[in-house]
């Protein structure tokens, strides 16, 4: 049953027309990369990097937001949820397929990024090869792995949200302003540190504390930077943010869950 | 009366169209000079930026570029306008703080800042933050050494820079060469002349041959000027002060003959006989 719901999960989300809109979209970015890199002076393969990982980052996140946001607020909305949990599935397990077969949809798309990605870099390479720098092709797999996490991990969070808010729409609002404060706090945090302590009030930097502390720091998850130069990047480091994103979406599946048992489905 | 019906809304629809083409134009409003010049303070942008702080060094660099491809400098002194100079200033150590791997920001700080002689002080700090961080590069240490000696006279900071593109180019000798020229404080335009031959040497063996020639006839300007400001000099050991024009040298056959401008300018010798060229060799 845990298999079927992850299928079935992962075929309503082909079927979504949002994922051709934002294929499209991706698409015509890629293609936009292979132009706009004819503009540039010396660093080619770094500008074409940022441009294809930006776009697969982007158009993942609009994979979350309005297809996986979708999908679980369709199954209440519809109660076809009930077909499932009258087969005595388990909530946890159901909660649990759901948000595999939207990771399933999530790599998959992904993957296509990834080869589309390869797939420019590989043509601007060809066109500039003398100002394609310092680019690892390797590094630039390795982003779209990351952006995978991130986005498993922001799919946790809206389907946790999905449980105590009370419309989809709220849900999105949630889930996109968790991403921006994520992808903010160290940036912020950083500021704050570095001012004058006169000019910072304490609440702000208690705030700002709990803030970096208690969202997903979806920065460690960033590696334009480092594949568009090629910089070095430690196995343990790598290690290090799975485990995060492993963790942290642990947690915050496990809240889902618990609040899921105790939801009233009328 | 069937016909007709068919004909009004074709009849319509292109009417609207041809207005369309025609008023849109008319009433896009464009931006004035100050709302094109706005740039953002470099901390908000970082934190704006959320993930695509690459992206947007790249937007950045793009639109100082594209605004640098269509701004025409003022026709008398053959500059721009200080507010101009400030935002491009801006703009470009923006692009750096987001990326500061970002070569290309430091290239055209280089070319449309430092040479333009706009805020040295402020703009090769920047550059050499690059050139530390970039430690793959040759060329930008390589920039910011030459920078040092030639603009701001700082022999202990360029001997330093161009040791380290040197050390990273594995050993090239011309690195070496310029750094111990620099070492014993040698004319400027003969570091001119070393610059210029290293930047064609870099197009040729980058195969942007397009940049080549207009890189050899400023090199045979600096040649000619270097030429003169030997006579100049050789004049000013005999006779103790500064010739009253270039041909009073020739006169005098200190010199064989005026060289010739290829940039299509004359040299002249200014009041302090200092020797320089109608075209704008900077």
């Amino acid at each position: 049953m845990l298999q079927a719901i992850i299928k079935v999960t992962f075929l309503e989300g082909l079927r979504n027309k949002a994922v051709y809109g934002i294929s499209l979209m991706a698409g015509l970015m890629m293609a936009f990369t292979v132009v706009l890199s004819g503009m540039i002076l010396r660093d080619v393969g770094k500008v074409a990097t940022d441009f294809t990982l930006s776009t697969a980052t982007f158009a993942s996140l609009l994979v979350v937001l309005f297809v996986g946001i979708t999908i679980l607020a369709r199954d209440l909305e519809r109660k076809t949820i009930y077909l499932a949990l009258s087969r005595s599935v388990p909530r946890s397990r159901y909660l649990i397929a759901r948000f595999l077969g939207l990771g399933l949809l999530q790599a998959f798309v992904i993957f296509l990024l990834l080869v589309a990605s390869l797939v420019t870099l590989l043509l601007v390479k060809n066109m500039y090869a003398s100002y394609f720098g310092t680019v690892s092709l390797g590094l630039v797999a390795l982003a779209h792995l990351f952006v995978l996490v991130q986005m498993l991990l922001l799919t946790a969070l809206s389907i946790l949200f999905s449980m105590v808010a009370s419309s989809p729409f709220v849900t999105f609002m949630l889930t996109t302003l968790a991403w921006l404060i994520g992808s903010s706090t160290q940036e912020v945090k950083m500021l704050i540190e570095s001012a004058e302590p006169v000019r910072v009030s304490p609440v702000v930097k208690v705030l700002v504390t709990l803030a970096y502390y208690l969202f997903p720091n979806f920065t460690l998850f960033d590696l334009k930077a480092t594949a568009a130069h090629g910089l070095s990047f430690s196995a343990g480091n790598a290690v290090f943010v799975l485990l995060y994103g492993l963790g942290y979406g642990v947690v915050v599946m496990s809240f889902a869950v618990l609040l899921f048992k105790r939801k009233e489905l009328t | 009366m069937r016909r007709l019906t068919n004909f009004v809304p074709c009849f319509f629809a292109l009417c609207g169209t041809a207005l369309y083409f025609y008023a849109l134009p008319m009433v896009t409003v464009k931006k004035t000079q100050h709302e094109q010049l706005f740039a953002l303070p470099a901390n908000v942008l970082r934190i704006v930026s959320i993930q695509f702080k690459e992206l947007s060094a790249d937007m950045l660099f793009l639109n100082a570029l594209t605004w640098l491809g269509g701004a025409k400098p003022q026709q008398a002194t053959r500059r721009y306008l200080p507010e101009q100079y400030e935002w491009l200033h801006n703009t470009l150590k923006n692009s750096v703080t987001l990326d500061p791997y970002f070569m290309d920001p430091y290239y055209l700080m280089n070319s449309a800042l430092v040479w333009d002689r706009y805020k040295i002080e402020e703009v090769l700090p920047v550059m050499a933050n690059g050139a530390d961080i970039r430690t793959w590069d040759q060329l930008l240490p390589f920039f910011v050494g030459f920078n040092y000696y030639y603009f701001l006279s700082n022999g202990e900071q360029s001997i330093y820079y161009l040791n380290v593109a040197s050390k990273r180019s594995g050993g090239n000798p011309f690195y070496d060469t310029l750094a111990a020229r620099i070492a014993y404080k040698v004319n400027k335009t003969e570091l001119g002349i070393a610059y210029l031959e290293q930047q064609i040497h870099q197009a040729e063996l980058e195969g942007r041959l397009y940049s080549v020639e207009p890189l050899k006839s400023r090199l045979e300007v600096l040649k000619g000027i270097r030429k003169i400001e030997l006579a100049v000099e050789s004049y000013q050991n005999l006779f103790s002060r500064v010739p009253q024009d270039i041909n009073e040298l020739v006169k005098l056959r200190m010199l064989d003959s005026v060289p010739q401008d290829d940039l299509g300018g004359h040299y002249y010798l200014d009041d302090q006989g200092r020797v320089k060229s109608t075209n704008d060799t900077k």
